[in-house]
């Protein structure tokens, strides 16, 4: 075999595992979509598409439970999170990237550190402390613990350190405060460190589901995931199909925005490789 | 990693129109220092406290000493869930690791289908744990699930999947590894993109093979990406159990899915042993901390060395 068609059979080998990987990948989802629309007895054993398209599982399981509700909470609780993140962590980033104070190490240190400190194990002492503040069933338990990240600031911080200063001269001769220089310039000149950051944060918001499963109980206050999970604990034994046709609707809208900004999301993640 | 240097004059812009240093940089970093007293180095040393004691969430917590790890040490239950936890964590990180890097390579390679593959590949880590959790019910119903449907379309036997002792476990970590496998992969690829084309090339003008390029160059040179990669995968799996919420098994069938967070999450809020509960927390806390001291000390090793 000479090497022009031993690189061909090369080629043709790349092409035939990537379309594999990517088929194998998207299975489970193929799935999910179809069997959202079947009958509860052709989910199983029948044929791939669903014999007779099953519109009314989506209206069930919208009537069933406050979808709506759900889907504005996450929204609401999302976007509040990812503002005040960009928000605290700006703020600091700043001041450590572009202020001397005493125990400046200390505050760079705390931050940091942060990142070391498993949510998880915090679960029970910050549940007594949303108790003990009247939280349980509000926003403010959703959010609040969430407003600040260890990871943005350091990576703002980074981003600020490795914007010259020439630009900081210039605004100040144009009489800027230290907040207008900060959001006027500074932000938007790395609108890509916090779009990367923004994205990360909605999306790690909008998925969560141990905490806003332990601070609310009640239908009301529930994100789209716990409400999907307490939803499923109730009708999961006896209708699957309505239980993907809800699992449909929250999934969807994160797809969709994720394979129109495919490769925004792949960046932004791949910068979380920073962390370490 | 590039590490910006701090300019010489590192003398600020803008500290000295602010009056006192100190108090010129308290309003910017107080809001997040605040959110990080109150809901990460208040609540570690309140879990310590607590674990010292019989807290449940009713009456005031009572002084217990170390009967509270005592018994976690002594409980059937709490080794069960650590041996179920560390086999869970290795075998995932493993298979972020090995096959997050083959995955990288294939994204990097320029076929019709890159962008698809990169795009399908990161999907699941977009869906949420719930909804992945959800998926896979369905698709390991055992009773003539999408899995056994084809399993047996190929002549082989059906599977229990979640519903039996020995295959449960792994069926967690077939869904937590397709859920999670894309962020290692796409570091990986950030990491490939890095390596300067010329050294790789230069080796296959010396007659190199694209395996022997690999294995003594790529893979060394991505070391440092693996470190992260190993890091992020062990942290995160040592302490994930949303998987067990979703999927209902209860840490069942016989313990074979009782991961540590879902037995501190059982002990906390079902039976209310929050003392307990914060013990096993506390050692969970350890376990994490002493795997950030072992990757530090590597690391710092490496930067020694080369």
């Amino acid at each position: 075999m000479n090497s022009k068609s031993r690189r061909w059979w090369g080629q043709l080998s790349l092409e035939g595992l990537s379309l594999l990987m990517a088929l194998l990948f998207l299975a489970p989802l193929l799935w999910l979509f179809l069997g959202a629309f079947k009958a509860p007895d052709g989910l199983f054993g029948g044929p791939l598409l669903p014999q007779e398209w099953k519109w009314e599982n989506f209206v069930e399981a919208w009537r069933s439970a406050p979808f709506g509700r759900f889907l504005l909470n996450s929204l609401v609780v999302s976007s509040l999170t990812t503002l005040s993140v960009g928000l605290t962590s700006a703020l600091a980033a700043f001041a450590l990237a572009r202020m001397e104070f005493p125990f400046k190490p200390l505050a760079f240190v705390l931050a940091l550190g942060t990142l070391m400190i498993p949510g998880d194990a915090l679960l029970i002492p910050n549940f007594l402390t949303i108790r003990n503040f009247g939280w349980i069933n509000s926003y403010w338990a959703l959010i609040v613990p969430f407003a600040a990240s260890g990871f943005g600031i350091f990576l703002l911080r980074n981003a600020f350190l490795q914007t010259p200063r020439e630009l900081d001269d210039s605004a100040r001769l144009d009489g800027a405060t230290p907040l207008t220089f900060l959001f006027r310039i500074l932000l938007p000149v790395n609108a890509p460190a916090l779009s990367a950051l923004s994205v990360l944060t909605f999306l790690s918001s909008w998925n969560a589901l141990v905490w806003p499963f332990v601070a609310t109980n009640r239908n009301e206050w529930r994100t789209a995931q716990v409400g999907l999970a307490s939803f499923n604990n109730i009708e999961g034994n006896t209708n699957i199909p309505v239980v993907l046709a809800a699992t449909f609707i929250v999934t969807v809208p994160v797809l969709l925005v994720y394979f129109l900004a495919q490769k925004w999301f792949i960046e932004s993640a791949a910068s979380s490789g920073l962390k370490g | 990693m590039a590490v910006a240097q701090r300019s010489p004059t590192a003398r600020s812009l803008w500290d000295g129109q602010l009056g006192a240093r100190l108090g010129g940089a308290i309003p910017y970093l107080l809001p997040a220092l605040a959110v990080f007293v109150l809901f990460a180095y208040y609540p570690l040393l309140r879990v310590l406290y607590l674990s010292f004691t019989d807290a449940d969430l009713l009456r005031s917590p009572r002084w217990v000493g170390l009967e509270n790890y005592q018994k976690m040490l002594l409980s059937r239950e709490f080794l069960g869930s650590l041996s179920v936890t560390t086999a869970f964590a290795l075998a995932v990180t493993a298979l972020e690791v090995g096959v997050g890097m083959a995955l990288a390579f294939l994204m990097q390679a320029k076929t019709r289908f890159q962008s698809l593959l990169r795009g399908a590949i990161f999907a699941p880590v977009v869906v949420s744990t719930v909804s992945a959790g959800l998926i896979w019910q369905y698709m390991m119903n055992p009773n003539g699930g999408p899995l056994n449907a084809g399993l047996q379309a190929v002549g082989l036997p059906p599977l229990g999947w979640l519903t039996h002792p020995e295959t449960a476990l792994a069926s967690v970590i077939l869904i937590s590894f397709w859920k999670g496998v894309g962020l290692p992969a796409v570091i990986y690829l950030a990491g490939l993109q890095a390596i300067p084309k010329e050294l790789q090339e230069a080796a296959r003008v010396d007659g190199a093979t694209a395996w022997q390029v690999a294995r003594r160059i790529t893979i060394p040179l991505l070391a440092p990406t693996t470190m992260v990669v190993l890091f992020l995968s062990l942290v995160g799996t040592f302490q994930s159990y949303g998987l067990i919420l979703v999927l209902r098994t209860e840490g069942g069938p016989v313990g074979a899915t009782n991961l540590l967070g879902y037995h501190i999450y059982q002990n906390a809020f079902q039976y209310f042993q929050m003392g307990y509960a914060c013990a096993v927390s506390v050692f969970l806390f350890l376990l994490l901390a002493g795997l950030a001291w072992v990757q530090f000390r590597l690391s710092e090793r490496r930067v020694h060395y080369q």
